[in-house]
């Protein structure tokens, strides 16, 4: 983060390729996205599902997409993923960093941009730009203001999923320890048992911010249409949209380590920063 | 056996053997998937490049790097009997176990010690047809023998000591019908289908010992009742060597007597390569004579009636010399039947480059139509030396004569290592190559594995029939030949066998069919391999019962090979039905009449061409016995 910060400041380059683990790749980019505000180049993250040490990794082929799209006049100044498309060494998906997921434990084309079309592809060395016009524009990006960078993020947040049966001293625990903010992966439209409300209850009076999310992926979370999300509602749940479970985490931690008041967090929880929520979801995205 | 063409000892030549067979395996080595072959059209395809890796002591194998010039391009045909670990796409799964113990249980069959703990480890490939780049392979087995006949002529035994015993798995198929060009296609089939590799030590001292050792290591693998049978899947490689030669490996023998003929013309070919070396020093050249200078010689041929040359310029192709001092003459040199040193040269760069191939001084020019005055402008660029020409884009003419150069610098050191595709007519030509050592590096997927001693112990004490005593118990208990016993287990037809005459089929019959009939039959046309054994044992059943005769059998065998979809008991019935003793003495009055000629003529001597007649309104439908014995009575009333 240092040296990104550094490259930034002295602005060199005319984009950075970050090498990474695919595992945590998404968390970073995600939290790399809510740090940085007007990148002045393009920041891409790339990696490979087979190591370099085998002549079918797709290592080099990520690289060397990474690095074209990074020195493109093309490409645009945030945050990016970019991997295999497919399981063919034939093209590289740019997913934003706010909507990416690993979808598969171990296929070179993993990553997929989840609730609507990636930024782009990289086809034999050309950039072609595929996201709806709509979901383009990133609202926290302020013209003609500089950069702006910070490292601040909150360490006593949680990222619960929910199951049929759970505890709610999973919840209790948080309390105790002090949990500043939790975002739960619900089931459904951002549903959890009966049991567990009352503990909810009692962690939003100790002052902690409770983020819903869905487990479903796709899809909005909608906290009116059942009781169980009424009670939610009304106990003072928060949920933002298709915003995907990791990505709220990072952006819960990122929003309470730089904001004091807790009101102004569930505010822009609730708001587009980063292109972390899909505008609208289109018909053809889910299949 | 044909005679001898080289006294072996004095030339040093020594010989060793690695053989691959398929296991019968439900399924794969590191999959779940059936281990099995298909002809269903691709779901998918899937395009891949491969990149060369550092060794484990951190340099490039140069095998691997001269195969990532070529600069190819895979294409992966999916089907849905594999999954997407044969795409690479996912981590093996544990080794197969019933795989792991077959083949420990043929490694203790050749007298081997079996490792306790064994690595899987990673052979690196880089020419597509393994899509991870490396192949899976295991040592099983070290430190084993087999005794062999040292002549099949011969009582005197040899032990041939079994150097190692692996299990691997199987590479993908190439697919010719859609390969063009540097696109290469492999069909996912085959890959992963477990192997087992047999590498014996280099001590085989003649050509008889190799086919007598090739033949005893496949009856022992046949009769083991782990491997696949058909044609194929046992394939040995045979590695040969001269004293002053060096160790070539020859791949793609399919038939056991295609291997003396295959290396006698090696050792030709070894030989001839060594002349040259000495020619060499004799003319006093050395490879700093022969610099890697190219020169652009475009401009020789600016108005060529050449029609290779105008073709090619159409393509924007440039013609390319590189002269080599000292070499005039050699280039013509035969080293295999109809195959010259030139050839050599040729072959490498059509395996490494998209080019034709070369042209090179020591042939006629004049074939490729150049004129008097072109060929002697080349002579005069390149100073009057020998030289070689391609034909090609720039920068790959000029990889071509770098591949040229090579090896003419390794003609300095006679024979070079490599391996060679062996054809049918036993003539070889150079595919790659030797791998260096540094390819084989441990696999990091997967544990090392512990084999279970106990379940060895107990495995050992169970070991199939060995096929020495088997042909000895053949040879009692059924009375057939040595020979005989020895040519049904090679084919692989010794199970069949048992099993007919078990249901009370008679030997003679049983023998025919499966020694005589259906080779007979199948160089007539017929596809042999719609026949089962499955239909060998309906058929013999239904003679056992007497539905028909036995002289049916050709016929029944036949009808079913050309149509596989036809009943069976439809074409049994055919050529069944009893025939009656009234109806044969119909057939044979009328046969004696039509024929009363002949009779006259020949007397009892027309037994035979009347039998024929008869036999051919008969056949099947009664014993050919009764027919003779019959036929023979009315004869000798009309004599």
């Amino acid at each position: 983060m240092t040296e990104i910060e550094h490259l930034i400041q002295n602005k060199t380059p005319q984009g950075i390729v970050l090498t990474h683990g695919t595992d945590t790749m998404a968390f970073t980019a995600a939290a790399l996205s809510f740090s940085i505000t007007n990148p002045p180049f393009p920041i891409v993250i790339t990696g490979s599902q087979r190591s370099s040490d085998r002549p079918s990794s797709d290592a080099f082929f990520n690289l060397y997409n990474s690095v074209l799209y990074a020195a493109s006049p093309q490409a645009k100044k945030e945050v990016v993923v970019v991997m295999h498309e497919k399981s063919s060494d034939t093209s590289c998906t740019i997913h934003r960093g706010t909507r990416v997921r690993k979808m598969h434990s171990s296929r070179r084309d993993t990553f997929k941009s989840i609730g609507g079309s990636p930024l782009g592809r990289i086809t034999e060395g050309k950039i072609i730009y595929e996201m709806e016009e709509e979901n383009l524009p990133i609202k926290a990006k302020l013209k003609n203001k500089p950069v702006h960078i910070t490292k601040n993020f909150e360490e006593k947040v949680g990222l619960i999923y929910h199951y049929p049966g759970i505890q709610p001293g999973i919840l209790d625990y948080c309390i105790e320890a002090g949990f500043k903010g939790i975002v739960l992966v619900g089931t459904g439209l951002g549903h959890v048992s009966f049991n567990l409300i009352p503990t909810i209850e009692k962690a939003i009076e100790n002052e902690m911010i409770i983020v819903m999310t869905t487990q479903c992926l796709h899809g909005f979370t909608a906290l009116s249409v059942y009781e169980s999300g009424r009670r939610l509602q009304k106990a003072g749940v928060i949920h933002a949209f298709n915003i995907l479970p990791e990505i709220a985490y990072i952006k819960l931690a990122y929003l309470l380590g730089n904001y004091r008041e807790k009101e102004k967090v569930k505010e822009l929880m609730k708001q587009n920063l980063k292109g972390e929520i899909t505008i609208r979801e289109k018909y053809q995205e889910f299949h | 056996m044909t005679e001898k063409m080289f006294d072996y000892d004095n030339l040093g030549f020594k010989a060793g053997l690695e053989i691959h067979a398929q296991l019968s395996t439900e399924k794969k080595l590191f999959c779940h998937c059936p281990a099995i072959l298909t002809n269903e059209k691709p779901q998918a395809i899937v395009q891949r490049k491969f990149r060369p890796v550092l060794g484990e002591m951190g340099v490039y194998d140069p095998a691997l790097l001269i195969e990532f010039k070529k600069d190819h391009t895979i294409f992966y045909e999916v089907f849905d009997s594999v999954c997407i670990y044969e795409l690479d796409e996912t981590p093996p799964l544990p080794i197969n176990d019933e795989a792991l113990y077959d083949s420990i249980k043929l490694a203790k069959m050749m007298n081997c010690k079996i490792v306790e703990e064994t690595n899987i480890c990673r052979k690196n490939y880089l020419d597509g047809s393994v899509p991870c780049g490396f192949q899976r392979t295991v040592l099983i087995g070290y430190d084993g023998y087999v005794t062999f006949k040292k002549d099949p002529s011969m009582i005197e035994e040899k032990k041939l000591p079994i150097s190692w015993i692996y299990i691997e798995e199987d590479a993908a198929r190439r697919d010719n019908d859609r390969t063009k060009g540097k696109n290469i296609f492999f069909k996912l089939d085959r890959l992963g289908i477990p192997l087992i590799e047999i590498v014996t030590d280099h001590s085989l001292s003649s050509p008889s010992e190799v086919v007598s050792a090739a033949k005893t290591l496949g009856m022992l693998i046949k009769s083991s009742g782990i491997v696949r049978k058909g044609l194929g899947k046992v394939r040995q490689d045979v590695n040969v060597s001269i004293s002053e030669g060096e160790r070539i490996e020859l791949k793609g023998i399919q038939l056991l007597q295609l291997i003396p003929i295959a290396i006698d013309i090696e050792i030709q070919r070894q030989l001839g390569l060594i002349s040259i070396q000495k020619e060499l020093q004799r003319r006093n050249i050395q490879p700093q004579d022969i610099p890697l200078q190219i020169f652009d010689v475009t401009k020789v041929f600016s108005d060529t009636s050449s029609d290779i040359i105008k073709s090619a310029f159409k393509r924007k192709k440039r013609v390319l010399m590189l002269p080599i001092a000292g070499f005039q003459g050699l280039l013509s040199r035969e080293l295999q039947p109809n195959k010259r040193f030139g050839t050599e040269l040729s072959d490498r760069v059509k395996s490494f480059t998209n080019l034709k191939g070369i042209i090179h001084s020591d042939e006629d020019l004049l074939k490729y139509n150049f004129s008097e005055r072109e060929i002697y402008e080349l002579s005069k660029e390149c100073q009057k030396k020998a030289f070689i020409i391609v034909i090609g884009k720039k920068e790959e003419a000029q990889r071509a004569l770098s591949f040229v150069h090579e090896r003419l610098l390794a003609a300095f050191n006679g024979v070079h290592q490599e391996t060679r595709h062996v054809d049918d007519n036993g003539i070889s030509t150079f595919t790659r190559d030797l791998h260096g050592r540094s390819r084989l590096y441990p696999d990091t997927d997967l544990p090392p594995i512990v084999i279970d001693s106990n379940r060895v112990i107990k495995m050992e004490k169970n070991l199939p029939e060995n096929f020495m005593a088997r042909i000895k118990r053949l040879n009692k208990q059924y009375s057939i030949s040595n020979e005989l016993a020895e040519s049904l287990i090679y084919e692989e037809k010794a199970d069949i066998f048992e099993e007919l005459i078990e249901k009370g089929a008679p030997i003679k019959a049983v023998v025919t069919t499966l020694t005589q009939t259906l080779t007979a039959i199948s160089r007539e046309g017929v596809d042999i391999n719609n026949i089962t054994e499955a239909h060998l044992l309906k058929i013999f059943e239904a003679l056992v019962l007497n539905k028909f005769a036995k002289e049916a059998i050709p016929d029944i065998l036949t009808n079913l090979g050309k149509d596989p979809t036809k009943s069976l008991t439809d074409i049994v019935n055919h050529f069944g039905g009893e025939m009656s003793q009234e109806e044969l003495n119909t057939i044979i009055l009328e046969v004696l009449k039509t024929s009363q000629e002949l009779v006259k003529k020949r007397g009892m001597d027309a037994f035979s061409p009347l039998m024929g007649l008869v036999m051919k309104k008969a056949r099947g439908k009664i014993d050919g016995k009764i027919v003779s014995e019959e036929l023979r009575k009315h004869l000798k009333k009309q004599v």
